[in-house]
């Protein structure tokens, strides 16, 4: 089982994802590497789809692709001056940390490929069957992680209010009414 | 109506897929000219104006003329628009409608097997287990067309509608979908073949048990949040502001010409036929029939019929009420249907926590196990 054969979807679907990864980094115009973002969650999706985990398949898609991502081009296209592809892409800190991830990489890899894996022998559950288990275990066996991850995110979603919304609001001007207006006298 | 398994040499269970692809493509593809002109003529009359009546009996050509006008005419580029992202703009639009059609079931087909057992087979291009998911997940695709067409258009017009419509659409997918969850709540399926299934039968014989009449009443209030947000999905009036034309033009396809235009177009129309299914499966029982004594109408008669009820909803609701402004448009959604879809969810879930008789805790794992060690059975077989 270990010819090029039956790992020719996961080959596809990795080089899907981490090439338009790679493309996301380099290419200059930042809405474009926006876009190119959907390829790569694509991409995990497919993953996903390999593995017969179907739910987050979809969700995948739902949440990232659907909605994050649209987020994402939304405060692009918002950003004053970002789409100058003059802007230098990288600041002076890029060599140590170019460095350091390059180490990191190795690291990894070192650890995975020196690992011993263990074949799983878990049986494929259709799509509702997951869903419902997925479920049960969130607000069951996983509930305090679950708990704890929507804490985070409301704590996210207070912080951005807090630093969207200006020290000082100024007063909305009041309306002038239609008898206030000098042309106003009924003819 | 029992169709044998075998007609000559087809297999009948094997074909309906593909029957089901042919009908959704041509339904879709065939019926939009339709729609346009039925959506002119019903506008006319509530308007109080003629509506198209110069090409063929009572503007029934109108349609076809304008798309044999729309094909012919030059593909304009406009200068300094970024290629690659103005042309696959449309495609992204008109995509994902008809691939979210797929999961759609239409009807039902009795069918008799070989081995003389009558089976019932859902006419649906593919009977996905979390096909009511699959859909929304496709149908949140489809923003990117007009983000993309508008930001691709180098135009400050285009790029207001684009964004406009990012906005919009995320704002009200919250709404739609925990409107979807709740009759996800009544049914206890993803599966839209099995969601429709449930809303069959009717309470003292007369009143269909379809999910908008569920949980005492909150099915109706689910359905209308449901409503209100696949109307703004679609980017239709009154939340047309996308391409709203007094503002912006004509928006995210102001500088598209020709058949790009039509695609955007057509993509419309498709999304619009698209959540209508969901509508009608979800809520109003799919191809059930209204009356049991009406039973003997066939099931893609019923949906169909539900169906283009909601298409003329649409076109009356645009002929009658007024865009929004942004704000209120903004407020609506945020501050009005999201909590009122928060609370509907809860008391549903209330109820149907109240309706299943209790179990003792830790059911569920046991529950688990009984399923997986099901499959297992299954596949050693």
């Amino acid at each position: 089982m270990n010819s090029i054969d039956s790992h020719l979807p996961f080959l596809i679907m990795s080089a899907l994802t981490l090439g338009s990864a790679l493309v996301v980094v380099r290419v200059r115009n930042i809405v474009h590497a926006g876009f190119w973002l959907l390829p790569c969650f694509l991409g995990v999706a497919g993953l996903y789809a390999l593995l017969q985990a179907h739910f987050f398949v979809v969700v995948q898609v739902l949440i990232y692709v659907g909605a994050i991502l649209v987020l994402m081009l939304f405060a692009l296209m918002l950003t004053q001056d970002v789409m100058n592809p003059n802007k230098p892409q990288t600041n002076r800190m890029s060599l140590p940390i170019g460095v350091f991830c390059i180490v990191f990489a190795a690291g990894v890899a070192a650890i995975l490929t020196g690992h011993q894996w263990v074949n799983s022998n878990a049986v494929i559950l259709p799509a509702n069957v997951q869903t419902r288990q997925l479920g049960q275990a969130l607000i069951g066996e996983y509930a305090l992680p679950f708990e704890i991850a929507s804490v985070l995110l409301l704590a996210a979603l207070v912080g951005a209010i807090v630093l969207a919304k200006s020290e000082k609001e100024p007063a909305p001007l009041p309306l002038p009414t239609l008898a206030a207006l000098p042309d106003s006298k009924p003819e | 109506m029992i169709i044998p398994q075998h007609v000559g040499p087809i297999d009948m269970v094997a074909v309906i897929p593909y029957i089901a692809i042919i009908c959704v493509l041509a339904f879709v593809l065939l019926l939009v000219p339709g729609l346009v002109w039925i959506e002119r003529v019903v506008v006319a009359l509530i308007q109080d104006r003629l509506g198209p009546n110069r090409v063929g009996p009572r503007g029934l050509l109108q349609s076809i003329a304008d798309g044999v006008k729309l094909f012919f005419k030059e593909d304009i580029l406009p200068a300094n628009v970024d290629k690659m992202v103005y042309y696959l703009a449309p495609v992204l639009v008109i995509v994902p409608a008809l691939a979210a059609g797929a999961a759609i079931p239409f009807s039902i087909v009795k069918i008799r097997l070989d081995s003389g057992v009558v089976e019932p087979i859902p006419m649906v291009v593919g009977n996905v287990n979390i096909g009511i998911l699959f859909i929304l997940a496709l149908t949140s695709l489809q923003v990117y067309g007009i983000v993309l067409a508008g930001w691709a258009s180098n135009n400050k017009y285009s790029l207001i509608g684009g964004l406009r419509s990012s906005a919009q659409v995320i704002s009200y997918e919250l709404a739609m979908s925990l409107a979807i969850l709740c009759g996800v709540f009544i049914c206890h399926s993803l599966n839209l073949v099995d969601i429709v299934n449930h809303q069959g039968g009717y309470w003292f014989g007369i009143i269909p048990k379809w999910n908008v009449f569920q949980f005492y009443g909150l099915g109706a209030v689910a359905t209308i949040i449901y409503l209100i947000a696949m109307t703004a999905e679609t980017n239709r009036a009154p939340f047309d502001l996308p391409e709203a034309e007094s503002e912006l033009v004509a928006g995210f396809h102001t500088e598209y010409s020709s058949m790009k235009f039509a695609i955007f177009f057509m993509g419309e129309y498709a999304s619009m036929l698209v959540v209508s299914g969901i509508a009608t499966a979800l809520w109003f029982g799919g191809w059930q029939p209204l009356f049991p004594f009406l039973a003997f109408i066939p099931g893609w008669i019923w949906f169909i019929g539900k169906l283009m009820t909601f298409i003329m909803i649409y076109i009356w609701v645009r002929a009658t009420l007024p865009r929004l402004r942004y704000d209120a448009l903004m407020s609506l959604g945020w501050k009005k249907l999201l909590p009122m879809a928060l609370v509907v969810l809860f008391l549903v879930a209330l109820v149907d926590t109240l309706q299943t008789p209790s179990q003792p805790v830790g059911s569920h794992v046991a529950q688990g196990h009984l399923a997986a060690s099901m499959v297992i059975g299954e596949s050693q077989r």
